[in-house]
C-alpha cells in the first residue's frame, strides 16, 4: 500500500501546518452534529498524518468512512489559524482512499457521465424533458422520505429543483428544452465598467445541462455592463467532482481541456457563476503543479477567473429597474470559504433597487449539498438540509438566493420536499431581472 | 486546666503566647470559656500547637480577634489559637498589585501600608476594617463592595495554613493566575477554621479610586425603595456598592430616616461623574439622591461595616437577588412577631441588603430570653424563618446570637450538602478531627 | 491503578451497558477511528481510547460513568480537546466520556444574571445566548470560538480580559457533577459561603480528576458599555515590559494588556487573521480599557503616554469595533498560526509576578539561545501569565530534547521568580514533572488525598495533574 500513500507524504509538510488547536471543529457541519472528532477537520486531517506515519492503512473503514462523510465545505479552512489547506489534503486523501479501492458506486459513476460530453448530454436532455413534464413536483410530494425511497425523492427534487422561479419573468427565458447551444448574446447599450473587455463565460457541465437560464442571464448581465461576452468552444466540465472524489488524474486531463478551450478564446476574464467551478479553477495550479506544460498555463487561466460576483459586486455596476422581491441570501461553500468571497454577493444584491435583503442565519454553514451528498448520506445531508430549510422559512424571504448550482439543486429539493414555495435563484438572475424590468435590454 | 495542657504550655509556647488569665473570659465558645488562648508569633508555632492537640485530641478553634467564635459547633474547645501576633506584611510589590500579610494584620492596618502607594484591598466583610484578614478569608463573607469587587474569594491569591496535624501547607501563590494542582485555596476560603489555622494571605490589590461618591435616597420604608434598587441592581452601571438599608443612620447616635438606598460610585472623576448623572435616571426617577464625597463617603461605609455592633443577634439571609422583596416581607412578617414576644415590643431590628447579592441581614438589639416561654418562641420563628427561606431555595445564618439559642437553632441549617465528601475532605487537612469541633463536616 | 490494560478489549457487558445507557449511535470503539482521540492540542502525549462515549444528558453520563465504575474501567472526559496540557488523553487506557452532545443552555435567568448551560456549550455560544440581555461571560480564553464551558471548569481557564474580570472559578457558581462512582451531586449553589465547604470551587481547575460536571451555572456581568483599545508597537520586548509596569504603576486599570513578540507577530502576519501588526516590531502590545464611556479617552491616553515614555515607536488606536475585533483576532489565533513557524508547538505556560516580567523574558531569550531553539513569545503582559512557545520539529529527536531541557529551565527560572508553572492551561500530563517545584511533599500528600476523596478508586482521569513517579523525567 506504500506507494498509494506517496501522493500524500508529498503533502506532509502541508499536513503539519496543523497544530491540533480544534479550532475548525464548531464550524464543521458534520462535527457540529456528530460529535465525533473523526468527523471533525482535525479528526481527518489526523487520520491522513496517521496514513502518512504508517499507522493507518488508507482503506481501512474507518478512514473511508470519515474521509468520506466530509461535506468538502471547507468552512474549517475561514477559521484555520495555521492556514491548513484542508480542501487540497482531502482531494489528495480521497484519491489515496480511492486507489485503495475504498470508493462507493456513486462516486465513481458521477465523475465517469460528468467528464464525458457523449454521456453527459443525453443525461441532461433526458433531464429537461422529465422535468418538463411536471412529474418530478408530484413524484416529491407522494414519496416517502424513508430509506432508499428518500433517497430518490431528494434526488428527482433536486432535479425539479431546476425548474425557473416562480417570481421571475419567463419572457426572456431559453427553451428550457433545447438549453445549452442557445444563442447568449444581446445587443445592449451603454458604455460601462467592462469598457469592452473580451470576457467569456464558464458554462459548466450541471449548469449548462439544467440551469442554462444562469448561463444566459450571465452573459446577458456582463453585455449590460459593457463586456464583450465571447463564446468559448470547446469547453467542459471543471473536474471538481473528480477532484474531490480521489480522481484526480481525471480532474488534471478536464483542467487541460479547459486552459486550451480558453486560451484560444482570448478572453481577458473568464466569469464563472458556479461556485465550485470557480473554486476548482482557481485551483488549477496547483492541480497541475508538477506538470511541465500546462503549470504555468495553469496559472495564467487562473489568474483571469473570476466569479460572477467579483465582477458585479462593485459600486460601478448598472442599477436596473424596481425588483420589489424580500430575498435571502446563502453563500455557497465554495465561494465563502474556498474563494473567500463574502461581501461581493451582497453587494450585487443591494444593488438591485426595490430588493429587500434579509441575513440569513447560518448563512456560513454548507446547505448538505456538497455534490450528491444528500444521496449518499441521505441522514446526515437531510438533517443538514432541514436546518438550512428551516433558517430559510423564519426569515419569510420569497427567494434564497446562491451562486452554486449545487447548492441551488439542495436548498431547491428541500424546499420542496418541505412543502415550501421559496425560490431559489442565483444572484445574477435577480441583476438580470432587475435590468430586464428597467428597460436596459432592447 | 488539665495536667498535660499544663505541661505542654510550659515545654512548647514561647513567652507572650499565652493570653494572661484575666483576658481568657472575653474568648468563651458558645459560652464555654477555652482552657487556654494562645497567641503564637510564627506559623512554626502554630505548628507545634496544632501537633501536640492532634496526639493529645484537644480541640482547636482557630481565631483572629475573637469576632467569629460563635462559627457553629465549637463545642469541647479546649484551646483557642489567636493569629493576632502575625500580623507583618511578609511582601508587598506595587508594581504586582499584590500583597503577601500575616493573617493576624487588621484590614484598616493593611490599608495603610497599602493606600501609602494608591493601592487597596476592595473587601469590607461584616465586622468593619478593624477584623482580620485571615477572618475575613477564613469566614468567606462578603460586603457592600461584594456588588462590584467580589467576596473574599475573589481576591485571595494564596494563604499558608497550618494543618490539623501541625503541616505549615502553602497554596496558591501570589500570582494573578495560577491553576498548578487543585485549587485548596478556594476550598480553605469559608472554611470557618475547619480545616487549618490560616497564618497567611496573598492578595489582589486595586489601585485606589480617584473619586469616591455615594448617593443616598431616602424613603419613608424599604419597601418604597425597593422597585428603585432593583433598577439599578439590573442597569449596566459599574456601581461599587448598592445598599438597602432599614433605617438609615446618618451619623453615629445622630439622625435617623425610616429607609435609604445607598449608592457608592468608585472609579476616576469622568466616569463617577457620568455614573452620578445616571444613576438617578436608572433608578427610575426616585427623587433627589443626597450626596457625599470623599472623607464624608468613607467614614459612612465605614460606620456601615460596623453597623450590626452590639446587637444581640445578627440574621443572614442569602436568596436570588429577584426574590429580595420577598425576603424582605418575610422579615417584615418576623418582626412583628418577634414584637409581639412578651416582653419584647422595644426590640431594635434593622435590616441592611446587600441587593445585587440577594443577602440580607437582620440585626436585633434588646433581645431577650429570660421570660415565659420566651426562648422556646425565639427558636420557633427563627427555625421556621429558615426553614421558608430554604423552601425558596435560600439559606439563613445565625451569624451571632445568645448561646443557647445558636446551639438550639444551629448556625448554618439544613442545606443539603454532600457530607461524605465534606467528611472527607476534612481528614485529610484534620485527621484527628481537632479543629473547629462540631463545625460543617466534624 | 496502573490503567486498564491498552492491549484487552473492553468487556462485552460493560458495551452492552455503554449502549443501553446511550444509544448504540453514541459509542465507537473501532481501534482505527480511536487514533483521532489519541491526543488533545497538546501534541506530545499521546494514546489512543479503548472507546468514546458521547452522552447526552447528566442522566446519560451518570449511568455511562456507573457502569465504567462497576468494571472498573478508567474515565477520561473530554471538551473540544482544545486543551494544552494533555488532559483529555486517556494515558493509561479507558473510555473517553465526551460532552460534544451535551450543547442545551437550559436557563438564560437575566434578572438574577445567571445562566445554567449543560457542560460542551461553547464559551462563544454562551455569550451569544445571554448578549440580547446586555450581559456577558466574562472569561475569554482564546480559544473561546471552540472550547467548551466543561473545559474552562476543568481548567480553569483565563483569558485576555481576567486581568480585569478574574478567571472562571469566578464565575462558576454552581456544578451538577456525575461522581467517579456515577453518582449526581450539585456542588456550590446560592449561599454557597454558608455552612459549607467551597466544593465548586475546588471543583473548577481540578481537570476531570473528581468527575465530570454536566452542568454549570454561570454568573454573568453586564456588556461595558464601551472600550477603548490601544496597539502599542516597540523595539524590544524588554522596552513594552516597562510599558506594562509604567501603565500599572499609574494607577490604571486595563482589561487587558497584552503582548505579541517579533516571532508571534510573524506568524500571524503570514496567517489568515494577519492584522497589519509591523513584522519588524519587536514587540506589540495591545492595551484596552471598558467600563463606562466617560473617562476611557483619558485613561487610553494616559497608558499611550507611558508607552510612548518607555519607548514605543508607534501608538495605533483602534477606530471602530471592526477594528478592535481585528486586532484581537490576530493575538486570539496566535498560538495557531504558530503552525507556519515549525511542524510542531511546545506551547508553555507560567506566571511570574508583572515587576520580574522584563528579567524572567531575558532569561527565557537566553535560554532560547542556548538550546538553540526558537521560542516565540505571546502573554497576558498584565497578569504576569507568560507563553514562551518553543517551535521545533519532532522528527527531530534531538531537538525534541532541547525542547525538553529548555521547558525545564524555563519553568525553574518562573519559579524562582515567585511565579508558578502554570497560569491557565493546566498541569494535565505535562507539567507533573514540575509539581515538586511548587508543592512540597507534604502537600503534595494531601493533593494526592483529596483526589481520592472524590475518587477513591483512582478510575477518573488517572495520570493527570499529580506526579505518581510515572511521568516522564
Amino acid at each position: 500500500m506504500t506507494h498509494l500513500i506517496r501522493e500524500l507524504q508529498k503533502r506532509e509538510e502541508k499536513l503539519f501546518h496543523c497544530v491540533h488547536c480544534g479550532f475548525c471543529l464548531p464550524a464543521c457541519p458534520t462535527y457540529t452534529r456528530l460529535g465525533d472528532e473523526a468527523d471533525s477537520p482535525r479528526g481527518r486531517l489526523h487520520f491522513m498524518r496517521a496514513i502518512v506515519e504508517g499507522r493507518l492503512e488508507p482503506d481501512s473503514p474507518a478512514v473511508t468512512r470519515h474521509l468520506d462523510r466530509c461535506l468538502g465545505c471547507r468552512a474549517c479552512e475561514s477559521v484555520c489559524p495555521s492556514g491548513v489547506e484542508y480542501g487540497q489534503l482531502l482531494e489528495g486523501a480521497r484519491e489515496v482512499v480511492a486507489r485503495a479501492g475504498g470508493a462507493s458506486f456513486l462516486t465513481r459513476l458521477l465523475p465517469a457521465v460528468m467528464g464525458r460530453p457523449v454521456l453527459l448530454r443525453p443525461a441532461m436532455l433526458l433531464a429537461r424533458i422529465v422535468r418538463g413534464t411536471g412529474i418530478l413536483d408530484r413524484a416529491v410530494r407522494r414519496l416517502s422520505g424513508e430509506g432508499w425511497s428518500g433517497q430518490v425523492r431528494l434526488g428527482l427534487g433536486m432535479m425539479a429543483a431546476t425548474s425557473p422561479p416562480r417570481l421571475l419573468s419567463r419572457s426572456m427565458s431559453p427553451n428550457e428544452l433545447l438549453g445549452p447551444e442557445e444563442k447568449m448574446d444581446a445587443e445592449m447599450p451603454g458604455e460601462t465598467m467592462g469598457h469592452g473587455t473580451r470576457a467569456a463565460v464558464f458554462k459548466g457541465c450541471v449548469q449548462e445541462g439544467l440551469l442554462g437560464r444562469v448561463n444566459h442571464a450571465t452573459a446577458r448581465v456582463l453585455n449590460a455592463n459593457g463586456f464583450k461576452v465571447v463564446d468559448v468552444p470547446g469547453q467542459g466540465c471543471c473536474g471538481a467532482v473528480h477532484a474531490h472524489t480521489g480522481g484526480l488524474k481525471g480532474a488534471r486531463e478536464l483542467a487541460r481541456r479547459n486552459i486550451r478551450a480558453f486560451e484560444r478564446a482570448g478572453a481577458g476574464v473568464v466569469a464563472v457563476n458556479a461556485a465550485g467551478c470557480g473554486a476548482t479553477m482557481k485551483e488549477y495550479p496547483h492541480l497541475l503543479g508538477d506538470d511541465p506544460e500546462y503549470g504555468t498555463r495553469a496559472r495564467d487561466l487562473a489568474a483571469r477567473v473570476r466569479d460572477i460576483s467579483e465582477i458585479l459586486g462593485t459600486a460601478d455596476v448598472r442599477v436596473g429597474g424596481r425588483l420589489p422581491m424580500r430575498v435571502t441570501y446563502d453563500a455557497p461553500c465554495h465561494l465563502l470559504h474556498a474563494q473567500r468571497i463574502s461581501a461581493q454577493p451582497l453587494a450585487m444584491l443591494e444593488s438591485v433597487p426595490g430588493l429587500e435583503l434579509v441575513p440569513l442565519r447560518g448563512h456560513e454553514e454548507c446547505c448538505g449539498g456538497a455534490g450528491v451528498y444528500g444521496i449518499t448520506h441521505p441522514e446526515l445531508g437531510g438533517r443538514i438540509g432541514k436546518d438550512k430549510v428551516r433558517a430559510i422559512v423564519s426569515t419569510g424571504a420569497q427567494a434564497v438566493a446562491t451562486g452554486n448550482p449545487g447548492c441551488m439543486m439542495q436548498i431547491g429539493a428541500g424546499l420542496r420536499m418541505a412543502g415550501v414555495a421559496v425560490d431559489v435563484v442565483h444572484p445574477v438572475e435577480l441583476l438580470d431581472e432587475s435590468y430586464r424590468r428597467g428597460g436596459l435590454y432592447r | 486546666m488539665t495536667a498535660p495542657l499544663r505541661s505542654f504550655l510550659a515545654e512548647v509556647v514561647s513567652a507572650g503566647t499565652l493570653l494572661p488569665e484575666p483576658e481568657r473570659a472575653r474568648w468563651a465558645v458558645n459560652g464555654a470559656i477555652p482552657s487556654a488562648v494562645l497567641m503564637p508569633s510564627s506559623e512554626e508555632e502554630v505548628g507545634r500547637i496544632l501537633a501536640r492537640a492532634s496526639q493529645e485530641g484537644w480541640g482547636v478553634l482557630p481565631a483572629g480577634f475573637g469576632r467569629w467564635l460563635a462559627g457553629g459547633g465549637g463545642a469541647n474547645v479546649e484551646l483557642v489559637i489567636s493569629t493576632r501576633r502575625l500580623r507583618d506584611v511578609q511582601e508587598y510589590e506595587p508594581a504586582d498589585l499584590t500583597f503577601t500579610a500575616g493573617a493576624g494584620i487588621s484590614l484598616s492596618s493593611l490599608a495603610e501600608a497599602t493606600g501609602a502607594n494608591g493601592q487597596w484591598l476592595p473587601l469590607d466583610p461584616p465586622g468593619g476594617e478593624e477584623g482580620s484578614l485571615g477572618a475575613a478569608v477564613a469566614t468567606g463573607m462578603g460586603g457592600p463592595l461584594g456588588q462590584w469587587y467580589g467576596p473574599p474569594r475573589d481576591h485571595v491569591l494564596g494563604l499558608t495554613m497550618v494543618s490539623g496535624d501541625g503541616e505549615v501547607l502553602r497554596w496558591g501563590g501570589r500570582v494573578v493566575k495560577n491553576v498548578a494542582g487543585f485549587d485548596v485555596t478556594r476550598l480553605c476560603i469559608g472554611s470557618w477554621g475547619a480545616l487549618g489555622v490560616i497564618t497567611s494571605v496573598s492578595g489582589r490589590l486595586f489601585p485606589l479610586p480617584e473619586v469616591d461618591v455615594t448617593l443616598i435616597l431616602e424613603g419613608h420604608q424599604r419597601f418604597s425603595l425597593l422597585p428603585h434598587a432593583r433598577a439599578l441592581a439590573l442597569s449596566s452601571l459599574p456601581l461599587a456598592a448598592l445598599e438597602l438599608l432599614d433605617p438609615l443612620d446618618w451619623k453615629e447616635g445622630g439622625s435617623r430616616s425610616p429607609a435609604g438606598l445607598v449608592v457608592r460610585l468608585l472609579g476616576s472623576r469622568e466616569e463617577v461623574e457620568a455614573m452620578e448623572t445616571r444613576v438617578p435616571r436608572e433608578a427610575g426617577d426616585a427623587g433627589v439622591f443626597k450626596r457625599l464625597e470623599g472623607e464624608e463617603s468613607r467614614a459612612f461605609h465605614g460606620r456601615l461595616g460596623r453597623w450590626e455592633e452590639g446587637a444581640g443577634l445578627v440574621l443572614r439571609m442569602v436568596a436570588l437577588p429577584s426574590l429580595l422583596g420577598a425576603v424582605l416581607r418575610l422579615v417584615e412578617d418576623s418582626q412583628a412577631q418577634w414584637k409581639r414576644f412578651p416582653a419584647q415590643e422595644g426590640l431594635d431590628v434593622r435590616v441592611a441588603a446587600h441587593v445585587g447579592a440577594g443577602v440580607v441581614r437582620v440585626a436585633v438589639w434588646g433581645i431577650s430570653l429570660e421570660g415565659d416561654g420566651l426562648r422556646g418562641g425565639w427558636v420557633e420563628a427563627l427555625s421556621g424563618l429558615r426553614e421558608v427561606l430554604e423552601g425558596m431555595g435560600g439559606s439563613l445564618v445565625l451569624s451571632s446570637g445568645p448561646a443557647p439559642l445558636v446551639r438550639e437553632v444551629g448556625t448554618w441549617g439544613g442545606r443539603r450538602v454532600e457530607k461524605t465528601l465534606m467528611q472527607g475532605l476534612k481528614r485529610q487537612f484534620d485527621p484527628q478531627g481537632i479543629l473547629a469541633p462540631g463545625r460543617f463536616a466534624g | 491503578m496502573d490503567g486498564n490494560d491498552l492491549t484487552e478489549p473492553l468487556p462485552l457487558q460493560l458495551l452492552r451497558d455503554l449502549q443501553a445507557a446511550v444509544g448504540t449511535d453514541w459509542i465507537f470503539s473501532d481501534p482505527d477511528r480511536m487514533v483521532v482521540y489519541e491526543t488533545d492540542a497538546q501534541t506530545a502525549h499521546s494514546q489512543a481510547p479503548h472507546a468514546v462515549v458521547l452522552p447526552a444528558t447528566t442522566e446519560e453520563a451518570s449511568e455511562v460513568v456507573h457502569a465504567l465504575h462497576g468494571h472498573g474501567i478508567l474515565m477520561i472526559p473530554r471538551g473540544a480537546g482544545t486543551g494544552l496540557s494533555g488532559g483529555a488523553v486517556a494515558l493509561r487506557g479507558g473510555v473517553v466520556v465526551g460532552t460534544s452532545r451535551m450543547t442545551g443552555i437550559l436557563e438564560v435567568d437575566h434578572e438574577n444574571r445567571r445562566a445554567l448551560v449543560q457542560c460542551g456549550v461553547l464559551n462563544n455560544d454562551l455569550n451569544a445566548a445571554v448578549a440580547p440581555y446586555g450581559l456577558h461571560y466574562a472569561p475569554d480564553p482564546s480559544s473561546q470560538s471552540a472550547c467548551t464551558i466543561g473545559g474552562n471548569v476543568a481548567e480553569n481557564s483565563g483569558g485576555p480580559h481576567c486581568l480585569k474580570y478574574g478567571v472562571t472559578s469566578r464565575y462558576v457558581t454552581a456544578l451538577r457533577v456525575v461522581l467517579p462512582d456515577g453518582r449526581v451531586t450539585w456542588l456550590g449553589g446560592q449561599g454557597r459561603e454558608q455552612g459549607a465547604f467551597d466544593l465548586a470551587g475546588l471543583f473548577v481547575g481540578s481537570e476531570g480528576c473528581f468527575g465530570l460536571a454536566t452542568e454549570v451555572e454561570v454568573a454573568l456581568l453586564p456588556l461595558p458599555e464601551a472600550a477603548r483599545t490601544l496597539l502599542v508597537i516597540f523595539e524590544t520586548i524588554e522596552d513594552a515590559g516597562r510599558a506594562v509596569t509604567a501603565i500599572i504603576s499609574r494607577g490604571l486599570l486595563p482589561a487587558a494588556l497584552e503582548i505579541v513578540d517579533r516571532n508571534t507577530i510573524r506568524a500571524v502576519e503570514a496567517s489568515i487573521f494577519a492584522a497589519g501588526y509591523p513584522t519588524d516590531a519587536g514587540a506589540a502590545l495591545v492595551v484596552e480599557f471598558d467600563g463606562v464611556e466617560a473617562g476611557l479617552e483619558r485613561h487610553a491616553e494616559e497608558a499611550a503616554r507611558c508607552c510612548l515614555d518607555a519607548g514605543a515607536r508607534e501608538v495605533r488606536h483602534a477606530e471602530s469595533d471592526q477594528e478592535r475585533m481585528a486586532l484581537w483576532k490576530g493575538r486570539k489565533k496566535a498560538f495557531g498560526a504558530m503552525g507556519r513557524l515549525a511542524p510542531d508547538l511546545l506551547v508553555q505556560d507560567a506566571t511570574v509576578p508583572r515587576s520580574r516580567l522584563p528579567g524572567v523574558l531575558a532569561r527565557i531569550s537566553e535560554i532560547a539561545r542556548r538550546y538553540d531553539l526558537q521560542v516565540a513569545n505571546v502573554f497576558h503582559a498584565g497578569d504576569g501569565n507568560l507563553h514562551p512557545n518553543l517551535v521545533y520539529d519532532r522528527r527531530d529527536p534531538e531537538e525534541g530534547r532541547r525542547v525538553e531541557q529548555a521547558s525545564a529551565e524555563i519553568m525553574k527560572v518562573c519559579v524562582e521568580a515567585g511565579g508558578t508553572i502554570t497560569g491557565e492551561h493546566g498541569v494535565g500530563v505535562d507539567k507533573r514533572k514540575y509539581m515538586h517545584l511548587v508543592f512540597s511533599p507534604a502537600e503534595l500528600e494531601i493533593l494526592r488525598g483529596v483526589k481520592q476523596v472524590f475518587d477513591p478508586m483512582g478510575l477518573c482521569n488517572p495520570g493527570k495533574v499529580l506526579p505518581d513517579g510515572q511521568e516522564a523525567p
